[in-house]
């Protein structure tokens, strides 16, 4: 055999590669493993020291060669370190490949610096990390250079220098401001293409001047300083400005400027991807082989985040590699879930069955599909029973399998719709993040299957087709509704056509007062201000939630807006056409009355703020602290609120030790003071980014985050009300009479002084649960001597405003 | 508007405590001692028993308080209960003495729940009175703001004077070294500015002594002085400046001082309130065993 | 030594100007408060921070601060110093100089402006009286502690033993006087301070017997022979409660006798006859004053109180309840009324119209005939007084002068005796007793009449308390409750009915005491203890 030939060259040794690379070395089959970094696992290598790992599904079990538990990263390293010594891996250190050639047969694999290896087979693990960028700078070889971090607090008192506008730079660069001076380089003019979260963060600290920053600046050198003594820097970065040189005298340079996208590198390999997307997946089979033969693609590039479905195909791929007949390792499971299911059909044609059935998941790729439903799970209801209550705040997605159910719709005159097989429901507060707007009965011998809302929009926002279908769906359900009762799909069809689904940032004016009055909204997601201008003020006079519509006013008496409304947060509407309006309530005079009446009540609801405009700068006080999309939230009455702190001490002692509010933090107006606690958002900006989906909704609406929390930070800076902290799990607490008597032990829901971070263990993310395990409601509130702390949700909102502003 | 303790649920223990004295009220009018009424008659004793659990009662609100986890009712709902039936324990213990008083353990149980009573009556006033006024005070700004917000005013202060040169430093340097906040209870509770400052004076720099320096007046008054000897422009500019950061100084500086006054009294009187509980426990416990041990 | 200070201040442009001083004294103090030789700015500095003296002919800086002094920038505490050494205090810069003639050391001081710019997050302490280090935990226990013991446990100590109980008692440390529930009522003030004496054991209620010890021979209230359970049990201080102003030491509610005697067939079962009593106004048993045996004595009231006089020997005489009836000097009782003293000045006792000075004393019938027996015999013996007396006789028997033969004597005796028979007969059954008395013939000859004797009940309810004296003062006459005008026989019961006293008195209770009546409860008219049951004897209490 040539030297430099294997039979399976897998590239990138993660957690998918060097499992796969394990089990051929278990099999003693000829393979080598390419990592470009100069140790495994280099991601995982990159996470924070001492950061949890998780061994997501727990359900999933784990197929590999290399031992895997959820465990802290060293002790996963030092164990798939140690795994891949005595398994015999051939693994290549700084082997970066730079592109792949099919040569009949097998392929070439071209690594940099010009070495080249052969193999008949190729698995690509490379992950979605890409292979970093380095400085191309004369000096960036210079030991001061570093292109990760691992503990931020292992430096103090130095300069440091962070390059990029990146994520990762910025969160490096704000984790090592704490206890260093950082100076961070922008090429561009502004922080673009980043999280949120790090947005306000970075723009936060270059304002207060915690960091530094240069924009429209690049790297020139890195370069020893010329004289060094106590208090002079080492190293000297030398800077190319808009306006000319300039030079920073520093301790180390750290460089995030990102990694070549691994989809140009796969796409140059021949493999083919399904749409421009940037977040589709390569084409692949189920068996992970992807247009290219012989050519496999599996871990997070394959569509596999996790780290164990990862480690999983790399044993898999090895044994299909070696044509042996596998499963993959979650269809046991599929199995299992799919025992309910009628078809007597095995788990791939099942799966094969149900994309067929349902329209609405034709389109997506076998594998995404699979990942997919292993997190949904099927339900063969009684006929009439109920799958899900009316202002419930459950918030998964249903496909009617087969049977059909029956959907109640409307509070004073309920009417029911029938959903036949391959339709779904659940859509309103799957978009809406509410409470369900409708109850639905299972109807006779119905299969459905159930999805988490999280699973369903990481497919809406992945595939257009799947948005387009469910938005399309949930325009005719948002009509139904509100107006047309009766009206079929088929009848709205053109009305739905021609509705547009519209996207406001927080604060865009939807209309204005005075405007023409041409179109009707339907509030969608997120919630609205109107606000009327009174003697040349804004004064709001009232605020819609999602699932109600504005607008009608202007269109109903064919007149120009009355009012202003305003996005209160990221709000999303579906606009109706005055023309179509109109042909709707032409469909059903007893609609007309219905508007009418609603159109007089939100008249003298007008008339009576307008009465008291001190009321209206309440209502938009409360709205600037996000309570328009809080689904309830604390407010203390200032002048009742003595600051005896019982409510964060109550809150610590009944939670771990960390309180999860700040009482004295946060704005007053009119005796109404909004400590910093969470608002249980409808939409919780906290969940948008959370890896191991930690963070969930309980049915009576509290947000709460479950022990699964890694600890990533990213909800605590995705939070716009800086209601999340991270914290380590606090000493156990001791008892209170011992204490209350004596003084031993820990004052109950004390604070505990920081000092003790390090050592006290992983911190994980902590928030407000609403105390929903706890009998008897908040401890906040039930710990209020004089009754200052209140929870209010927006239906008792506004009496509270009157009563307020009294 | 929220409702206060004082009407929590439409006075329900306002009601309660009401009744509790009208009973003990009428049931000591009706009684008929053979002797003159005191705690030995069976009424005595029932409202003895009566007296001693509420006092009983009414301390353990400190434990309920902070038993986070109790679902015993909601804290407002005891410590309204605790104003209320503390108001009537007056009555019920009173009527228990028979108005019989002397230099005795007796007398002195009484008169300490009387103490009790009487402070917890001056710490309901000033809940009732200071909260507003400290979210007033406070302007929607934490303690660790303003102690911020002053080390900055301190900071900026610092460089424009050393950028000065000549006095500037050391007399910045005296003002802030020698800002008086709090340090005694009583400096406190007074909420009197002590402040100090050291002038420059012919006497040479070892013959200086601190001026009072009342709300940074004296410092206002002596840049003021500076100013009005100041010729150059930039000097000048930078003397305003001085000025103006003192004069936010002062105003952050009063604020932090009235927060830390009316947070003292908001806490003062819970340093008699509960050592005279204390006391009282003891002197219950006295008066009970006492009276049995030459029954 | 002498020491020059020169004074630096950088201005803007980096300009130096300085001022000089000689400083002439055994030690440089450094530090922040006033009274320093060199003093010092930033906070960061301690009021006395170091000092500087002479030691072996070099000088040396000394800390006396904890935080110590940075010489050429490290920290020490003590250093001596040489020319071009540079000592930092916080933001206070010295540079130690080339000493010019006749001065022992030399150094310029000034502010580095960096550091003093750079101060620290301004953390004022104490701003709250927690951080005052005041707690209230301490507080309560010093105050728990203090109570308990000074109003307890060091008066208790005085339980365990006797003397060192006295002596508390005597010195001003806290004894057991801190536990009197009430003032000692004056009758008890002999005790002092000494509970004991009636407290004898801790935790035990006062025994009847530490009662007894004093008022030994304190009487029952009812005979020994009988006995009730509830009373035996029953303690002294029950009804005598002390400490307990201003009441006095003996209830004087009905209770005190109504607890039993409102039922007191209940208490005492068949061994009582009175009938029960609740209140006096409304249920109190009638006066059932009745004689022992029918009164033989002949004594109508009404006509000794006839206004218009009665008959006597100096003629008529108009008589008063005074002439007889006179209260003891107690008040209580009436003295007795006796014959001699008040009838005798009418109802004189002759017997013999011819000789009416003669009388027979007022005592037994047997004695009244041997009297008149003796009395004729006499007389006819001696010198016959009597015609009758000789009529019969011998005839030298008329002898004057002459002495009777023995014959003549017996016939003189026999006609004697008959005559004093014939006299008795008229006085005791026809004149004289039979007028007062009852007169009884007894079958013998010898002495045939006997007198009934008169009852003349002294007080009809002994055990009663009722001064005659006090309500005569405050009522007009006798007459107002004894209606003796009216009585016939000296059988009547004069004593007024219980009705008479309720014009007066009311009920005990002075809550259901009718308007305008005395209150009157049980003690004012009853004891309790009477001694004619005998002594009470300690039962043994609860």
């Amino acid at each position: 055999m040539k030297p430099g030939h294997h039979r399976i060259a897998i590239v990138g040794a993660g957690p998918g590669g060097l499992s796969a690379a394990a089990h051929a070395a278990q099999l003693k089959v000829d393979h080598v493993l390419l990592e470009s970094s100069p140790a495994h696992a280099h991601t995982i290598q990159r996470y924070q020291k001492g950061k949890h790992v998780m061994a997501e599904p727990p359900v999933l079990p784990l197929r590999s060669d290399l031992p895997f538990a959820a465990g802290t990263r060293e002790t996963v390293l030092e164990r798939w370190g140690s795994g891949v010594e005595s398994l015999g891996v051939n693994l290549r250190y700084g082997a970066q490949v730079t592109a792949i050639a099919a040569t009949q047969p097998g392929f070439r694999l071209e690594l940099a610096g010009g070495d080249t290896v052969t193999a008949d087979q190729v698995v690509f693990a490379i992950g979605m990390q890409g292979n970093l960028r380095k400085l191309e700078v004369p000096g960036a070889d210079l030991p001061c250079v570093q292109y990760q971090l691992d503990d931020p607090e292992e430096y103090s008192g130095e300069v440091i220098v962070v390059v990029g506008a990146g994520d990762a730079a910025i969160e490096n660069a704000v984790a090592l401001a704490a206890q260093n001076e950082v100076v961070i380089i922008n090429r561009i003019g502004e922080f673009a293409r980043i999280k949120d979260g790090n947005l306000k963060l970075i723009t936060k600290a270059v304002e207060s001047g915690r960091i530094g920053c240069f924009y429209n600046s690049q790297v020139a050198a890195v370069q020893r300083a010329a004289c060094n003594g106590p208090g002079t820097r080492p190293y000297v970065l030398v800077l190319d400005t808009a306006d000319g040189q300039a030079q920073i005298a520093c301790n180390r340079i750290i460089a995030r400027i990102g990694a070549t996208p691994p989809r140009r590198f796969v796409e140059s390999c021949g493999i083919a991807f399904p749409g421009p997307d940037p977040m589709a997946l390569p084409v692949l089979t189920d068996r992970y082989e992807s247009s290219v033969s012989g050519l496999y693609v599996i871990g997070a590039l394959g569509g596999y985040p996790l780290i164990k479905q990862a480690m999983n195909q790399g044993y898999e791929v090895v044994e299909t590699i070696l044509g042996r007949e596998v499963r993959p390792a979650d269809h046991p499971l599929f199995e299992e879930k799919f025992r309910a299911l009628p078809f007597g059909l095995d788990v791939d044609a099942t799966l094969h069955l149900i994309q067929q059935r349902v329209p609405l998941y034709r389109e997506i790729n076998p594998l995404q599909f699979r990942e997919f439903m292993l997190g949904s799970s099927v339900l063969r209801p009684e006929s009439g029973s109920t799958v899900f209550r009316r202002n419930d705040y459950t918030d998964t997605f249903f496909v009617v399998l087969e049977g059909e159910v029956e959907i109640e719709l409307g509070e004073e005159q309920p009417y029911r719709l029938r959903l036949a097989a391959g339709q779904f429901f659940g859509v309103m507060s799957l978009l809406s993040g509410r409470r369900r707007s409708a109850t639905v009965f299972a109807g006779k011998g119905c299969v459905l299957i159930e999805s988490p809302r999280r699973e369903v929009l990481k497919l809406v926002n992945s595939l257009e087709a799947v948005r387009h279908h469910i938005d399309r769906h949930f325009v005719v359900r948002a009509i139904q509704t509100a107006f047309a009762h009766d009206a079929t799909d088929a009848e709205l069809a053109d009305v739905v056509e021609r509705a547009k689904v519209n996207r406001y940032k927080s604060g865009t004016v939807i209309f204005s007062e005075g405007d023409e009055a041409d179109t009707l909204h339907l509030i969608r997601s997120g919630s609205v201000a109107v606000s009327r201008n009174i003697g040349g003020r804004d004064i709001v006079t009232s605020y819609v939630a999602a699932g109600n519509y504005v607008g009608e006013m202007g269109l109903m008496g064919k007149t120009r807006r009355g009012a202003t409304v305003r996005a209160n947060v990221a709000t999303e509407t579906v606009s109706l056409g005055a023309a179509d309006f109109d042909a709707l309530l032409a469909r059903n005079p007893a609609l007309r009355q219905k508007v009418q009446a609603l159109v007089r009540k939100r008249l003298a609801e007008n008339a009576r703020i307008s009465a008291q405009p001190h009321t209206g700068d309440i209502v938009s006080f409360l709205m600037q602290q996000g309570i328009g999309e809080a689904t309830d939230v604390l407010l203390i009455d200032e002048g009742l609120c003595i600051g005896c702190d019982n409510c964060e001490r109550a809150c610590a002692d009944t939670h771990g030790g960390t309180s999860r509010l700040n009482r004295e933090a946060g704005p007053t107006f009119a005796r109404l003071h909004v400590p910093t606690s969470c608002r249980h958002c409808e939409d919780p900006h906290c969940m948008t980014d959370c890896p191991p989906d930690a963070i969930r909704r309980a049915p009576n609406g509290e947000v709460y985050i479950r022990d699964s929390c890694i600890g990533c930070g990213n909800c605590e800076k995705n939070c716009p009300y800086g209601v999340i902290q991270m914290a380590a799990a606090a000493p156990p607490r001791t008892g209170l009479l011992p204490w209350l008597m004596f003084g031993m032990g820990r004052e109950p829901g004390a604070r505990i002084e920081a000092g003790g971070k390090k050592d006290s263990g992983p911190k994980k993310a902590v928030k407000c649960d609403m105390c929903k395990d706890l009998s008897g409601g908040p401890a906040c509130v039930r710990a209020c001597p004089t009754g200052a702390a209140i929870r209010v949700g927006p239906e008792d909102l506004m009496d509270l405003v009157s009563r307020a502003s009294r | 508007m929220q409702e206060s303790i004082l009407s929590y649920r439409r006075l329900r223990y306002l009601w309660v405590s009401a009744a509790l004295a009208a009973v003990t009220i009428a049931g000591f009018a009706l009684h008929r001692p053979a002797e003159p009424a005191n705690g030995g008659t069976w009424l005595g004793y029932t409202l003895g028993g009566i007296a001693a659990g509420l006092v009983v009662w009414l301390a353990a609100f400190g434990v309920r308080k902070r038993a986070y986890g109790s679902t015993l009712g909601s804290v407002r709902g005891w410590l309204s209960a605790h104003v209320y039936l503390g108001l009537a324990l007056i009555v019920v213990a009173t009527l228990h003495a028979g108005m019989q008083f002397g230099w005795n353990v007796h007398t002195l149980a009484y008169v300490l729940t009387c103490v009790v009573v009487a402070s917890g009556m001056a710490g309901v006033w000033l809940y009732l009175r200071y909260p507003e006024a400290m979210s007033r005070n406070r302007a929607a700004q934490t303690r660790e703001q303003m102690r911020a917000e002053l080390a900055d005013f301190d900071r900026l202060s610092g460089r424009l004077a050393t950028a000065l040169g000549g006095d500037y430093p050391d007399v910045i340097m005296s003002a802030r070294d020698r800002v008086a906040l709090g340090g005694s209870a009583f400096a406190l509770l007074a909420g009197r500015d002590h402040s100090l400052i050291v002038l420059p004076s012919a006497g040479g720099p070892d013959r200086q002594h601190p001026l009072p320096n009342p709300s940074q007046s004296r410092l206002v008054e002596w840049l003021g002085g500076q100013l009005a000897e100041s010729t150059q422009g930039e000097r000048t500019h930078q003397i305003h400046e001085l000025m103006t950061l003192a004069g936010a100084r002062r105003s952050v500086l009063d604020r932090m001082r009235r927060d830390a006054q009316i947070r003292a009294w908001l806490d003062a009187w819970l340093y008699l309130h509960v050592p005279a509980t204390f006391a009282l426990l003891a002197a219950l416990i006295a008066h009970v065993v006492t009276v049995f041990i030459y029954w | 030594m002498r020491v020059l200070i020169r004074f630096l201040r950088r201005g803007q442009a980096g300009a130096v100007e300085g001022k000089e001083r000689l400083f002439d004294g055994e030690v440089v103090t450094l530090g922040r408060s006033t009274d320093q030789v060199l003093h010092l700015k930033d906070r960061r500095v301690a009021l006395k921070h170091a000092r500087i003296a002479m030691r072996a002919g070099r000088p040396v800086i000394s800390s006396s601060a904890p935080a110590g002094i940075v010489v050429n920038d490290g920290l020490c505490r003590e250093a001596p110093l040489a020319p071009g050494d540079t000592i930092r205090i916080g933001a206070n810069v010295l540079r130690v100089l080339d000493p010019p003639r006749d001065v022992d050391l030399a150094f310029s001081f000034e502010l580095d402006p960096e550091v003093a710019a750079a101060t620290a997050g301004f953390d004022p302490k104490g701003m709250d009286l927690k951080a005052l280090g005041l707690r209230k935990r301490s507080l309560s226990w010093i105050a728990f502690g203090a109570v308990l013991v000074l109003s307890l446990a060091i008066p208790a100590t005085g339980l365990l033993d006797q003397k060192l109980n006295d002596r508390l008692r005597a010195g001003p440390a806290p004894d057991d006087g801190y536990w009197l529930s009430g003032p000692l009522s004056s009758v008890h003030h002999n005790l002092g301070e000494q509970c004991e004496a009636c407290h004898q054991t801790p935790f035990q209620r006062v025994q009847n017997e530490a009662c007894v010890d004093c008022h030994a021979g304190i009487g029952r209230h009812f005979a020994p022979a009988t006995r009730v359970a509830a009373l035996d049990t029953t303690r002294c201080a029950a009804c005598h409660a002390e400490h307990n102003e201003p009441a006095t030491l003996v209830r004087r509610d009905d209770g005190l006798c109504t607890d039993c005697h409102a039922d007191i067939k209940a208490v005492a079962g068949e061994m009582t006859t009175t009938g029960d009593v609740v209140d006096f106004h409304d249920r109190h048993p009638p006066f059932d004053a009745q004689p022992s045996a029918p009164e033989s004595l002949k004594f109508p009231h009404d006509t000794h109180l006839d206004p218009a006089g009665i008959e006597g020997p100096q003629g008529d005489v108009v008589m008063a309840c005074v002439d007889c009836h006179r209260p003891q000097d107690d008040g209580l009782r009436m003295k007795p009324v006796t014959m001699e003293e008040h009838c005798s000045t009418c109802h004189r006792l002759d017997f013999d119209p011819a000789f009416p000075e003669a009388t027979v004393p007022h005592v037994e019938a047997d004695v009244v005939l041997r009297r008149l027996i003796e009395y004729y015999s006499r007389s006819y013996l001696e010198d016959y007084p009597d015609p009758e007396a000789k009529s019969g006789l011998s005839r030298h028997a008329e002898v004057p002068g002459r002495e009777p033969g023995a014959r003549e004597r017996e016939q003189l005796l026999r006609r004697a005796r008959d005559r004093a028979f014939t006299i008795a007969r008229d006085v005791i059954e026809r004149r004289t007793c039979v007028d007062c008395h009852e007169i009884e013939n007894t079958g013998d000859a010898a002495n045939p009449w006997r007198v009934v004797p008169a009852q003349l009940q002294a007080a009809w309810f002994p055990a009663a308390r009722f001064s005659h004296a006090r309500h005569a003062t405050e009522l007009s006459g006798c007459d107002r409750c004894h209606e003796a005008e009216d009585s016939h026989a000296a059988g009547d019961v004069l004593m007024p009915g219980i009705g008479a006293c309720r014009e007066c008195h009311g009920s005990g209770d002075p809550h259901r005491n009718p308007e305008g009546r005395v209150q009157s409860s049980c003690t004012l008219c009853h004891g309790f203890h009477d001694v004619a049951h005998g002594a009470w004897a300690p039962v043994a209490g609860r």
